[in-house]
């Protein structure tokens, strides 16, 4: 039951960074790819009524962490004090960025917000990338579970590890390249014209990243966390998920070749998906690893047992499905191809 | 040095407080926006261009709400780790239900009501409406069945090694303390909203700018805010306090001021708490009213806070005392004023009627003090207890991190909402002077030159 409620909280965070993913992408972009007010508009009407639905999955993933692994979540967040305190300062200037130009009209003021949401968009991703590294890697745990690490000692990985090290820079790297192809797929997907064009552009630059960085990070962390190399010799048939995601990765490429630009958009999003499993599975049945492995966190050792779980599933599973009807509903309301000319009318 | 358990509760209470300003209001502004829009369904033109008004300032409060909520949910792990260690099978739940049921609701539609009037035309904006009232309302029950199990535990049972189980998702469900906490707390949102509303009302008929619009919102939110004002008192206040003084006894000693035991105890209307005497210093008392109030009967016997060990009184006497004598003497001047609009609106007076207009524009931030006195008294009557009788607040905060991180991150909200309310005071200001009238198109977005 653990392992259920483990691989649907990892399917919710995925989720989370999959759809988030693509309008903090976006986020990025809009500064790089705009050329003038009506492009910017038209950039951000393709996130503007999606955002805060994406964001939900953050906070709804939360609520399934706490429930379903309360010595996972109160050990990681504690431990994570700082940083998830900038993350959660972050997210209240991405949301006031996105927002406020609604309300302004002043062509300085708007600028300076879209400013605002360029850095704080970028942050995110690049936090995203190094939290889910830190969480991979591991931690210092002591006996009770719980650590306080500081923002970084040495940038090495070793008895002393700080939230930033070469290997978590490298994620938040990665991570950004990542998103910021995934983003640059929607836009292809969901604009025209010379936005639709530049984004093509970027997305065909970034791929080559993505592929690039995929690969560097599967090796390295190969070797970060011995804990892989015990868990794909034993039961090899997980290397399904990184040939996956890799697989998921060509396709998409090729799907935007091909001018298939909302399939190219939906397979980087596998490729999201198939990463964060294969990063999960590594290190399964662990769910924050200690740097001293006597003090894993296991997904056993931070849940309430499995009969409390089982009874959960009775309103979560029907509670996600109504999710599914309220994201159709949402996505569907965006317009086909949003164009510049057609702002006015929404 | 200061205790980093102090930090600790201060940054959660002021975050959630100041969060607390944005919901009460959207909360209420939600059922008057759709009453607004049920209103405009039969042909009236004014309560369409109301509802397009009220639901800028809507969208705009909105987005604080959600801004300001994410820290809270965050807080949880990050400052009340030991809390969630123990007890986040419990109170997961009703978060995780409130993000997937009430959230997810709120946001798929929030854009298409503030956005997508055009495009949906009259029936689907006002259902569009009826859907944001009831996941605001919902979430709203969620968050109160979180604080009812802190308030009171059901439906929990606690593992040997001191963990708390989930028994009965029902029982925390329909905990009876969520259900009157609920009706209390939802009824001094629709009073917030109503009196918001009619404060901007009568500014605009004060300032003789949008007078037509304005009269008749005023209207509505008047009859809006008459009974959900009597209500807040009679019956859910009072069974607020019925329910505070059976199951927390010490809460309501200490918040009413009651020192000692008493037959025919009277109820204090004004004074300040001396603890070094124990008594009331200056009190103007209602002889005999406290008992008949919690027991129907004049003359029956009221506990005193002396009856209580002193390690099981809240730690803040006077903030506890004045927070829920502020509330209840706002809760009366809500009636007060609230019944005398009423009198005038249906004698067809009131937006001619200066002095009462000049009131109601003046009682603006009332509502919002008395939510947040209400919930001061809530909270801080609570303590020591994080969990009432089971866990020390003491017991539920983090203890890996150091007060001077805490210190930090305090400072940084104080920082950082201080920003985010200049810029919304500034935002909503601009809504408010350009009037409901020249919003008489329905529009999507705000042009550049507009």
């Amino acid at each position: 039951m653990e392992t259920v409620w483990l691989i649907l909280l990892v399917l919710m965070i995925a989720t989370y960074i999959v759809l988030d993913g693509f309008d903090l992408g976006v986020g990025v972009l809009h500064l790089l790819i705009a050329r003038d007010r009506s492009e910017q508009k038209q950039i951000m009407q393709s996130i503007a009524p999606v955002w805060d639905g994406n964001e939900v999955w953050l906070i709804a993933a939360g609520g399934t962490m706490m429930m379903a692994f309360p010595g996972f979540l109160s050990s990681m967040f504690s431990g994570f004090y700082l940083p998830l305190t900038m993350v959660v300062w972050l997210l209240i200037f991405r949301a006031i960025s996105i927002e406020l130009p609604h309300y302004l009209s002043d062509s300085l003021w708007i600028h300076f917000w879209n400013m605002m949401l360029f850095v704080a968009s970028g942050l995110l991703i690049i936090i995203l990338g190094a939290a889910m590294a830190n969480i991979y890697r591991g931690v210092p745990l002591d006996a009770k579970g719980s650590f306080f690490e500081p923002l970084w000692t040495n940038f090495r990985i070793g008895q002393q590890t700080g939230i930033l090290d070469w290997y978590t820079i490298l994620s938040g790297v990665t991570s950004a390249t990542f998103l910021l192809h995934h983003g640059a797929l929607w836009l292809v997907a969901k604009t025209d014209g010379r936005v639709q064009q530049h984004a093509r552009q970027a997305a065909a630059w970034l791929w080559f990243g993505t592929i690039g960085l995929t690969v560097i990070i599967l090796i390295a962390s190969w070797f970060v966390q011995p804990l892989a190399r015990t868990s794909f010799s034993e039961t090899p048939w997980k290397i399904i998920l990184p040939l996956a995601a890799v697989l998921s990765l060509l396709v998409s490429g090729y799907l935007r070749w091909k001018n298939k630009n909302m399939p190219a958009f939906l397979c980087s999003g596998l490729f999201i998906y198939f990463v964060i499993f294969t990063g999960a599975a590594a290190i399964y049945p662990n769910i924050l690893p200690g740097l001293n492995p006597e003090y894993h966190l296991t997904i056993y050792n931070t849940s309430p047992g499995p009969e409390k779980l089982t009874t959960t599933l009775y309103w979560w599973i029907p509670g996600i499905l109504l999710v599914g009807v309220y994201f159709t509903i949402l996505f569907r309301s965006l317009p086909a191809v949003i164009s510049a000319s057609s702002e006015e009318d929404h | 040095m200061i205790d980093s358990l102090l930090l600790h509760r201060v940054q959660f209470g002021f975050t959630a407080s100041f969060h607390y300003l944005f919901p009460q209001l959207t909360m209420g502004l939600a059922l008057l926006i759709f009453i607004l829009k049920c209103i405009g369904l039969k042909g009236n033109l004014w309560a369409d261009v109301a509802a397009r008004f009220w639901l800028k300032i809507f969208g705009l409060t909105f987005l604080m709400g959600v801004v300001t909520g994410i820290p809270l949910e965050f807080q949880f792990g990050t400052n009340w780790a030991q809390l969630v260690k123990s007890t986040g099978s419990i109170l997961g739940q009703t978060l995780a239900m409130e993000g997937i049921f009430a959230f997810f609701l709120e946001s798929t539609f929030l854009y298409l009501l503030i956005f997508g009037e055009k495009k949906l035309g009259k029936r689907m904006h006002c259902l569009v409406s009826c859907l944001l009232f009831l996941g605001t309302w919902l979430s709203g029950y969620f968050i109160i069945c979180t604080n009812a199990f802190l308030q009171h535990p059901v439906g929990y049972q606690i593992g040997e090694d001191g963990v708390y189980h989930l028994t009965s998702i029902w029982a925390l469900l329909s905990n009876p303390w969520a259900i009157k906490q609920y009706l209390h707390t939802m009824t001094g949102s629709v009073i917030t909203g109503s009196f918001t509303m009619a404060s901007i009302a009568a500014f605009h008929l004060l300032k003789q700018q949008h007078q037509e619009v304005s009269r008749r919102y005023l209207t509505i939110a008047v009859l809006v805010g008459f009974p959900a004002s009597i209500i807040a008192a009679m019956p859910t206040g009072d069974w607020e306090a019925k329910q505070v003084q059976q199951h927390q006894p010490v809460k309501f000693a200490a918040m009413e001021g009651h020192f000692h035991t008493e037959d025919g105890a009277g109820l204090i209307i004004l004074g300040q708490p001396n603890l070094q005497e124990m008594k009331i210093d200056n009190p103007i008392i209602i002889p005999k009213a406290l008992s008949f109030l919690t027991h129907d009967s004049w003359n029956a016997r009221v506990k005193g806070l002396t009856e209580y060990d002193r390690d099981l009184w809240p730690d803040n006497i006077e903030l506890l005392y004045f927070s829920y004598h502020i509330m209840a003497g706002l809760g009366t001047l809500f009636i007060a004023l609230m019944g005398v609009s009423l009198l005038l609106v249906l004698k067809e007076k009131l937006h001619t009627s200066r002095l009462v207009l000049w009131l109601l524009m003046l009682s603006l931030p009332f509502p919002f003090i008395a939510n947040t006195a209400g919930w001061f008294t809530a909270e801080i009557g609570r303590q020591p207890w994080l969990i009432y009788n089971l866990m020390k607040t003491a017991d539920g905060a983090s203890n890996n991190i150091s007060q001077g991180n805490v210190m930090f991150t305090l400072l940084g909200f104080m920082g950082l909402y201080l920003l985010l309310s200049v810029l919304y005071f500034f935002l909503v200001t601009r809504i408010i002077s350009r009037g409901p009238e020249l919003l008489n198109q329905p529009e999507s977005e705000t042009e550049g030159a507009a």
